[in-house]
């Protein structure tokens, strides 16, 4: 750099910083912008981290369209509509916190949008609104909006017709999508229903069910009719990740563009099978729709058989006692808890009272019956001990992960039952030894 | 989070034949026994024939000691105040019994250079054949896919976890074989190949084996011809036995039949088989 640009740039963030009421000195500044530099960072960003470095979001933030919007850590000043914006709670420090993140669009693209230390709750989806001063960062190669404290945000009465953009947006198999991921994705619509929910006091339509590619089945959410049927065949590009409890869902949002296409595409019959997995395979994943997974019941876990439930907030009564509502009349079920083993990983799974029922062969009148006769309560799990344990077993279900690592939700569950003489033959058939 | 250890399935042999223990200082952390196939494992899930139980504690706070016997050797169980659940459960078991066990690994070393392998029951349920069955092909299936992570680790100049796992070997087996092939050096495969077989024909063999004993018969006469004293080689009688042309498949499933039967016992595995006299007639 030159030494007359140098003075020049070393002047103006002193000048900058002393109408802060910051005294500085020239030639601390001067090696601290060189450290920049010699950093490979650019004059404009090496200026920037100074004055934020002392507390100062620059003023001057440049006006600019959504699209135009590069990937330069700048100070940007945007008008657009809130595509999307949603709020998460996060511990930090051992302190709660709620960050709010969305989207926001004008006619030339899109934008996600995070903070962390400003209240949004006023926002809602739909609103247009002029965001002054927010930072813009890079994000796996993308740009995001970073609202900040010094970030001003006015409501505006203009309107914009959102042009979504692409350039976030990764083609992507089912099985391959994360949280707030944007993804380009064809599937087959396995299963869809109209759902009417209450938006902050609007009553909307939305569609949900279950679409599927030959990777994965995934659950998705169409925030307005596009039309979709049972057994179509869908391209959707810009869909928006959104994740329960690390299961990854489909957004469709009002302003995508969502084509159905006839291609050879695996068959609804073929998708909905569903697919067997190894467990090693799943336990990289925050979560699953509707897997199914063969291995060995190598442990039924404390707690399993027949449970009383506290009937104000379900949770299991000790010696019938909630230990939020005290002493109750607890209201009976079964429940599985048990882990799955099938050499490749282990997994916890949790068997509700239906298949449970499914398990014992007899009902939970039944069980209480028996429970009642014998006046031991604990008989019921060590019938399930007998039937489960070291076991196999083809469980399928809905994959979940919380801080306590991955369940399995069960829905459905049998006994494996193949003849291993069978097998014998077909492998020393198939191997050759 | 604590990651849950998954349940490995192996043959008796080849549990046997480990001597890598993997500890580490660090509290409440993992042993590892490492197989000459690279099963690195802390749990394991077995299926046999529950042959001996022995109580040397008291009815109240039974001590344990059991032993398995699986289609290639024996496990040996046993439990202690720890599992104590597995104690009552194995002394309530009739003895012999197909049983299958959950159980983690322990090792002790009673001298220098000897090495015994133990499993500490979490779990003991009796089971039925067909049980048995599926846990011999499952394991026969686990085993062959070890033997081909160790065969592409012996390829390898310098086996890492990290280069096995780039071609396409699961993480679960990559530790363990690069580790096996730097402990065990040259794994002789082709043994575990025979094992692999002589399984899957144990599960046919209650089936299929009809000429059982005009079989049994002549390869006890190859035995008598062979034997050194009660010492078998394996090298003599598998040339005896072809140039009688029986098949390499069928001497091996009547040895293991006599195996079983305790008239034979390898003396040195995979070498030396010897003739027990006082049962042999």
């Amino acid at each position: 750099m030159e030494k007359e640009e140098l003075a020049l740039r070393i002047e103006k963030i002193r000048r900058a910083l002393e109408k802060e009421g910051i005294e500085t000195d020239e030639e601390a500044l001067k090696k601290d912008f060189q450290k920049y530099l010699d950093f490979d960072i650019s004059p404009d960003e090496a200026e920037l981290r100074i004055l934020r470095k002392h507390g100062i979001m620059p003023r001057d933030a440049a006006r600019k369209k959504i699209g135009e919007i590069g990937i330069e850590p700048i100070s940007v000043t945007v008008s657009g509509k809130i595509v999307s914006i949603n709020s998460a709670v996060s511990t930090v420090d051992g302190e709660e916190r709620k960050r709010y993140y969305g989207i926001i669009g004008d006619d030339t693209g899109t934008i996600p949008f995070g903070a962390w230390n400003t209240d949004l709750s006023n926002l809602s989806k739909g609103d247009s609104v002029e965001i002054e001063s927010a930072f813009v960062r890079e994000w796996n190669g993308n740009p995001q909006l970073r609202i900040t404290k010094k970030t001003r945000i006015g409501k505006t009465e203009e309107d914009f017709d959102v042009k979504f953009s692409q350039r976030a947006s990764r083609e992507a198999n089912l099985a391959d999508i994360s949280e707030r991921d944007r993804v380009s994705i064809k599937a087959r619509i396995l299963s869809i229903e109209e759902r009417e929910i209450t938006v902050r006091g609007e009553s909307k339509t939305i569609y949900s069910g279950i679409m599927a590619d030959e990777s994965a089945k995934v659950q998705f959410t169409a925030w307005k009719d596009f039309g979709l049927k049972t057994g179509d065949i869908i391209s959707a590009d810009g869909a928006y990740v959104r994740s329960w409890k690390g299961v990854p869902q489909i957004n469709l949002d009002e302003g995508m563009t969502i084509e159905k296409i006839e291609e050879d595409f695996p068959t609804m019959e073929e998708l909905d099978a569903g697919k067997t997995m190894k467990i090693e395979d799943a336990e990289n994943k925050t979560g699953m729709t509707d897997v199914i997974f063969e291995g060995t019941a190598i442990q039924i876990r404390n707690g399993s058989g027949l449970i009383f439930r506290c009937p104000n907030c379900r949770r299991v009564l000790q010696d019938g006692v909630c230990q939020v509502h005290g002493e109750v009349e607890g209201v009976p079920d079964l429940r599985i808890k048990a882990v799955i083993d099938d050499g490749t990983g282990a997994i916890n799974t949790i068997i509700g009272k239906a298949l449970t029922e499914k398990v014992l062969d007899k009902d939970i009148k039944k069980c209480l019956k028996e429970v009642r006769a014998k006046m031991d309560k604990g008989i019921i799990g060590k019938q399930i001990e007998s039937v489960l344990e070291a076991m196999p077993v083809r469980i399928r279900g809905n994959l979940v992960s919380d801080d306590n690592g991955h369940t399995l939700i069960a829905t459905d569950i049998e006994m494996v039952k193949d003849d291993p003489a069978e097998r014998a033959r077909h492998l020393i058939e198939e191997w050759g030894v | 989070m604590m990651k849950r250890e998954l349940a490995w399935r192996i043959f008796a042999e080849e549990y046997a034949a480990s001597t890598l223990v993997e500890t580490s200082e660090e509290e409440k952390s993992p042993t590892y026994v490492i197989s000459p196939l690279g099963a690195r494992m802390n749990r394991l899930f077995v299926v046999g024939t529950l042959v001996e139980v022995m109580n040397y504690g008291s009815d109240e706070e039974p001590i344990v000691k059991a032993v398995m016997a699986d289609p290639t050797g024996h496990f040996y169980l046993n439990t202690g105040q720890y599992n104590q659940e597995a104690g009552f459960s194995l002394l309530r078991t009739d003895v012999p019994n197909f049983v299958a066990v959950v159980g983690k690994v322990h090792v002790y070393e009673p001298e220098p250079g000897v090495l015994r392998r133990y499993i500490r029951p979490e779990l003991v349920k009796t089971v039925d054949e067909s049980m048995r069955n599926r846990w011999i092909v499952d394991t026969v299936e686990f085993t062959k896919e070890r033997i081909e992570a160790v065969k592409e680790a012996l390829a390898l100049e310098q086996p890492s976890p990290e280069t096995l796992i780039s071609l396409g070997i699961p993480k679960r087996l990559a530790i363990g074989a690069a580790k096996a092939v730097e402990h065990y050096g040259d794994v002789n495969i082709n043994r575990y190949w025979s094992t692999i077989s002589e399984a899957l024909r144990y599960v046919l063999s209650e089936k299929e084996d009809e000429t059982g004993e005009d079989a049994e018969m002549e390869v006890r006469e190859i035995l008598e011809a062979v034997a050194k004293g009660d010492d078998v080689y394996w090298k003599d009688l598998r040339e005896a036995a072809k140039e009688r042309g029986i098949k390499e498949s069928l001497l091996e499933s009547e040895i293991d039949r006599l195996i079983r039967q305790g008239v034979l016992y390898e003396r040195k595995i995979g070498e030396v088989l010897r003739i027990d006299r006082e049962d042999w007639n």
